[in-house]
């Protein structure tokens, strides 16, 4: 395995249109790195430039040390699964797996031998003599990450390999990765726009928006410490709520105010906002629909106009709007509540976060 | 819940029921079977309309003259004979003329399906300076007419002294910008991933044509390979004005051969046509299949 460096690395198309801007970064060997955000925001262009299936406009890709530039995709020694499959429907499953390394010249009882120990990783031996299109969607994504995993590569890509599948068995073949990946201790590039599926299986994520890294840092940081207001809604499911206001002091104490309804801060957060300047002025309030709790202290209680409750099983979700924003809140099921109906919950301030008006950066950056 | 059927059955006894399905089920199924049989017979219809020149030159090429020309409409011919196409055979070398053919028309196939497959390959596939530019220059060649270069091809070939030899019949036809046409279109319904796949799979270009693009673009390769031998069989002007000996004649120019002012015989001349029309009628049923998949490929979602 290897470990990949992307230093300033730009992509201009011909008609103009930017798709990446200045991407740095390093990928370190036996790393899940997933690259994450909404459509159009360059996740796939960056991973085919790794490929070589695009042109570097410029800046640098190093691969083990060795600038790729300008290296055919032949000669980069990378495996991609695409987000088709891209299995050559004439051959079967076992010509499939085993074209890359018949390309390569390799002895035919080696050929076999790695052929059937992906097959067995894959649990797809039965499936051998079949053609793709006597498969299913899970069975054809076997085989796509099949004909990848035997050719021990320096990296494997995957452009949204899992994005035709069923929820079912997306969530399964999201097991079956992260597996795949501790077993190989492969290093692997994965672009998604699913974020449960960047949180659930990457040591390493990076969320793109316009071209532009916005993060880059493990799943947990990035759930906790959100750079900025994009990456914060971005991440998570449902997402993050945002209301602005006001920060004011109140009874000697740091509050947050807006539409009736008033949160005192906790000491360190209120400490950081005097600090920062921000005292008398607007910022964003963030709070993830989980940090909402039925029952709190009576300064945390917001009052909320329940407009559609969604039932989960384990949890139900309230929606509503407070001062025009929509608010949606993760609860217990017991929890009493009825769409048209005002209930009060109760936010968990040591859990919320705060932006700026103008920048959108996070000013509590624990 | 009860269904709506289960509702309205309620009224009337399980018997009655049976006998009311049975019914419905005849009726459908005689309806289904007439229009069928009503179809069948109209098929058979049109087609013998539509094949009763091609029959009619069959039979005429089996009958006597002089049951061709009486004023009875003698459409079976009452004492078949093969004379006539002894008679044909014996007037002109037709079987040197239908060798030629088959030689100029298999090379050209041959060579056309090699070189469009591998120009609208690079059309489709690369990515190179100029291409667009590149490839409306060879769709303008479509513009010109045949017969306006023909007089200069002439020159040129009999400066080289290839007169009278199976490269001037061939090569000057060894691809063409129809056939390119083709296949590019052919070739921009092909998932462009499986290009990109075999590549990261170090997969070169020719490997790449050869060991997928082939196999996948069978019904367009068939298809082109019909319409270029038919085409390629059926050529008069060129091989007419480039070719003056009985050795390098094709079958077209044979033919004309059998008409002679002294002695016309139609049944003679038929029975020549129905020979030499045997070979391309036998290349479309043998690739009829690819032809019409190659013609739709693309068409609608796979």
């Amino acid at each position: 395995m290897a470990s990949l460096s992307l230093v300033n690395v730009c992509k201009t198309f011909k008609n103009g249109q930017i798709a990446v801007k200045d991407f740095n970064l390093d990928i370190k060997d036996e790393e899940f790195l997933i690259l994450v955000g909404p459509s159009g925001c360059g996740k796939s262009t960056t991973l085919r430039m790794i490929a070589g299936l695009e042109e570097i406009s410029s800046g640098e890709l190093w691969i083990d040390g060795a600038l790729m530039n300008l290296t055919v995709p032949q000669k980069r020694d990378l495996a991609m699964v695409f987000q088709s499959y891209a299995l050559y429907p004439h051959l079967t499953v076992y010509e499939n797996i085993a074209f890359s390394l018949r390309v390569r010249n390799i002895p035919q009882i080696e050929i076999e031998e790695r052929v059937k120990k992906a097959a067995d990783i894959l649990c797809i031996r039965h499936l051998l003599d079949r053609k793709p299109f006597a498969l299913s969607g899970g069975q054809k994504q076997r085989v796509a990450i099949g004909s990848v995993i035997v050719r021990k590569p320096k990296a494997y890509l995957m452009d949204e390999p899992l994005s035709n599948l069923d929820a079912k068995l997306r969530t399964q073949m999201r097991v079956e990765l992260s597996k795949i990946h501790k077993e190989l201790g492969a290093t692997i590039i994965y672009v998604t726009h699913d974020q449960v599926e960047a949180m659930t299986l990457g040591t390493k994520i990076v969320v793109m928006n316009a071209g532009v890294i916005q993060q880059a840092a493990p799943p947990e940081v990035l759930y906790n410490n959100p750079v900025n207001k994009f990456v914060a809604g971005f991440i998570g499911s449902p997402s993050m709520n945002f209301i602005p206001v006001w920060v004011e002091r109140r009874e000697e104490r740091i509050c947050i105010v807006f539409s009736n309804n008033r949160l005192f801060l906790n000491e360190d957060n209120a400490h950081c906002l005097i600090e920062s300047g921000y005292l008398g002025r607007r910022v964003y309030l963030g709070i993830r629909p989980e940090d909402f709790h039925e029952t709190g202290p009576k300064e945390q209680a917001i009052k909320l106009k329940v407009e559609i409750k969604e039932v989960l099983g384990s949890d139900i979700l309230l929606h509503g709007k407070i001062g025009g924003n929509p608010i949606c809140g993760r609860l217990k099921p017991d929890f009493p509540s009825e769409a048209g109906t005002e209930v009060s919950i109760f936010a968990d301030m040591n859990r919320i976060l705060l932006f700026d008006l103008d920048t959108e950066e996070n000013i509590l950056d624990h | 819940m009860e269904s709506v059927i289960e509702m309205a059955a309620k009224d009337i006894n399980s018997d009655e029921l049976e006998n009311f399905k049975k019914k419905i089920l005849k009726k459908a199924l005689f309806r289904r079977r007439a229009s069928k049989l009503i179809l069948t017979i109209l098929n058979l219809f049109v087609a013998l309309f539509l094949l009763l020149p091609l029959l009619y030159a069959v039979s005429i090429a089996f009958m006597p003259s002089n049951e061709l020309f009486t004023t009875n409409l003698n459409l079976i011919p009452s004492t078949p004979t093969f004379n006539n196409f002894r008679q044909a055979m014996a007037k002109i070398p037709l079987k040197r003329f239908i060798v030629n053919s088959f030689v100029v028309a298999g090379f050209i196939t041959m060579g056309q399906i090699i070189s469009c497959s591998l120009a609208a390959f690079s059309f489709s596939f690369l990515d190179f300076k100029g291409k667009n530019v590149l490839f409306m220059l060879v769709m303008a060649t479509m513009m010109i007419p045949g017969e306006a270069t023909i007089i200069s091809n002439y020159l040129t070939v009999s400066s080289l002294k290839w007169l009278d030899t199976y490269q001037v019949l061939i090569i000057p036809y060894l691809t063409s910008a129809m056939g390119i046409f083709l296949f590019r279109q052919f070739y921009k319904s092909f998932p462009i991933s499986l290009y990109e796949s075999a590549r990261i799979d170090g997969c070169s270009n020719l490997r790449f044509i050869y060991s997928i693009l082939i196999p996948l673009t069978k019904s367009a390769i068939g298809a082109m390979a019909v319409y270029t031998f038919i085409n390629a069989w059926n050529m008069y002007l060129w091989p007419l004005l480039v070719t003056g000996s009985d050795k390098m004649r094709t079958v077209q120019i044979g033919i004309g051969m059998l008409d002679s002012v002294d002695s016309q015989s139609i049944s003679m001349m038929i029975a020549g046509v129905v020979m030499i029309i045997v070979p391309s009628i036998s290349v479309f049923i043998i690739g009829q299949k690819q032809l019409i998949r190659g013609m739709f490929s693309g068409a609608v979602k796979g």
